[in-house]
């Protein structure tokens, strides 16, 4: 199988989830390369050259607030989940979870029809 | 003796790279914060060795952080990232190519046609080559102007989000057979015609295609129009090498015909009004007085037959369009569908 095609694949795939975890995360504060490792920590590894663009559209957007705040010595951008979007998100999780539970029973079709052949 | 440069040098710099490129109004703040993502970065790296970094450890991270143009380019806005969009980039090239080709044809031909007999002849491939390079230049730019306002206009109120599935061009009831040889034949008529035209119209020794031996000439009224009759010439040729190659919808092929119809049309009232289109050569015989006359009526009678005709055509393809825009369908088997021939 081509390997570009495959990563074009797995790069559509990933890339509404990724906003979804984005916002999940950010149900609490973050500065940007904190936020790139606790994604990476849950399994789920970003480029920082796409999460840190993408948070600033998320905040262009009213999803997300930030702020500048001194950490360890050192002056850094904080991003949060904002009021507004805290509803986007439980639109999105539950948009999620079904689609989620569609390609489950999908998967799942096929395989009750050979157990019930059989 | 060379300086090397400091893990703070190597970062400042890149960091000054990536923020000129940004855009302006967010160029600081943008930079401020990849600059702080990158101390972080380096800090855990360093943590995590136990030790400073090298500048070698840094310049590869930085490196593997991006170049600074495509870093920059992710902060700009996606959806002004390109002057003319993807969906819309086929229909541009297209138009681009298209008007290009048409340009170039007629300008060569026009070129060529200015060579005969002219005193500045050798200027010509000069002042050619010159409208070419030009063309090569303003055409493109004039194209992309117009598909970046069009790009623009979209952007901005969403054109194509208002359409209608019933304002879509019916589907053609018979289909066309897509038969390469005619077309082909078409083109390859056009040339020959416009090379008779050409041979028969300038050249003085080519005289004899209009009276057996070089006895007729055209008169001044052909004379005066033979630029617009080779620019009539060039588009009936451009129209058949659309149809063979298939750049064109059936609906604009059917469009251009018309015009050139109406063009030639015009041309054939202005040639009918002139009077006489044969005249005397330069090896007139008296006795071919009557042979003379006889060739000038077949001639008018032809034009005649010729303007009916366009009319004719002119008024059944005005019905068409007319039928078309009230919501009627003209039952034609063309019917102006979008598949391309």
């Amino acid at each position: 199988m081509n390997s570009d095609l495959l990563e074009n694949l797995r790069l559509e795939l990933r890339r509404g989830g990724l906003v979804l975890a984005v916002l999940a995360k950010l149900r609490s504060e973050y500065h940007g390369y904190a936020l790139a490792k606790a994604l990476k920590e849950s399994g789920l590894e970003i480029d920082e050259n796409t999460l840190y663009p993408l948070l600033r559209r998320l905040e262009s957007q009213k999803l997300l607030n930030s702020h500048w705040r001194v950490e360890d010595k050192r002056n850094k951008r904080f991003y949060r989940l904002s009021a507004d979007g805290e509803p986007v998100l439980d639109w999105l999780l539950e948009e999620w979870r079904s689609i989620n539970g569609a390609i489950e029973t999908l998967l799942e079709a096929p395989i009750a029809a050979r157990k019930k052949k059989a | 003796m060379t300086h090397e440069l400091t893990n703070q040098e190597l970062l400042d710099r890149y960091v000054h790279a990536v923020k000129m490129l940004l855009p302006a109004d967010k160029m600081d703040d943008i930079a401020a914060e990849i600059r702080s993502n990158l101390q972080s970065l380096v800090e855990d790296r360093a943590t995590q060795l136990g030790r400073e970094l090298s500048a070698v450890e840094m310049s590869a991270i930085l490196k593997q952080h991006g170049h600074p143009m495509l870093v920059a380019g992710r902060y700009r806005d996606q959806t002004m990232r390109g002057l003319i969009s993807p969906e819309l980039f086929p229909f541009y090239w297209f138009t681009l190519r298209a008007i290009l080709a048409l340009w170039v044809t007629i300008r060569v031909i026009v070129a060529v046609f200015t060579l005969q007999g002219t005193a500045t002849a050798s200027s010509v491939p000069l002042l050619l080559g010159r409208d070419i390079l030009l063309a090569a230049f303003f055409i493109p730019a004039g194209v992309t102007l117009i598909f970046a306002v069009w790009e623009y206009l979209e952007h901005k109120f969403r054109y194509s989000e208002r359409w209608k599935p019933e304002s879509l061009a019916p589907v053609p009831r018979i289909p066309q057979p897509h038969s390469q040889q005619r077309p082909m034949v078409h083109v390859v008529g056009g040339v020959v015609w416009l090379v008779f035209w050409a041979l028969a119209l300038f050249v003085p020794a080519f005289a004899w295609v209009w009276g057996g031996r070089g006895v007729f000439s055209p008169s001044d009224t052909v004379y005066a129009m033979r630029l617009p009759l080779w620019l009539l010439a060039a588009f009936g040729i451009s129209q058949s090498w659309l149809k063979y190659t298939r750049f064109a919808t059936a609906e604009w092929r059917r469009f251009l015909v018309t015009a050139v119809v109406a063009a030639g049309l015009v041309l054939a009232l202005f040639l009918l009004r002139g009077g006489d289109l044969l005249v005397a050569g330069p090896r007139w015989d008296p006795s071919q007085a009557r042979s003379l006359a006889t060739l000038n009526q077949m001639t008018a009678g032809v034009l005649v037959l010729a303007c009916a005709f366009a009319v004719l055509l002119c008024l059944h393809e005005l019905r068409r369009f007319a039928r078309r825009f009230s919501g009627g369908q003209s039952g034609d088997k063309f019917n102006g569908h979008k598949v391309m021939y």
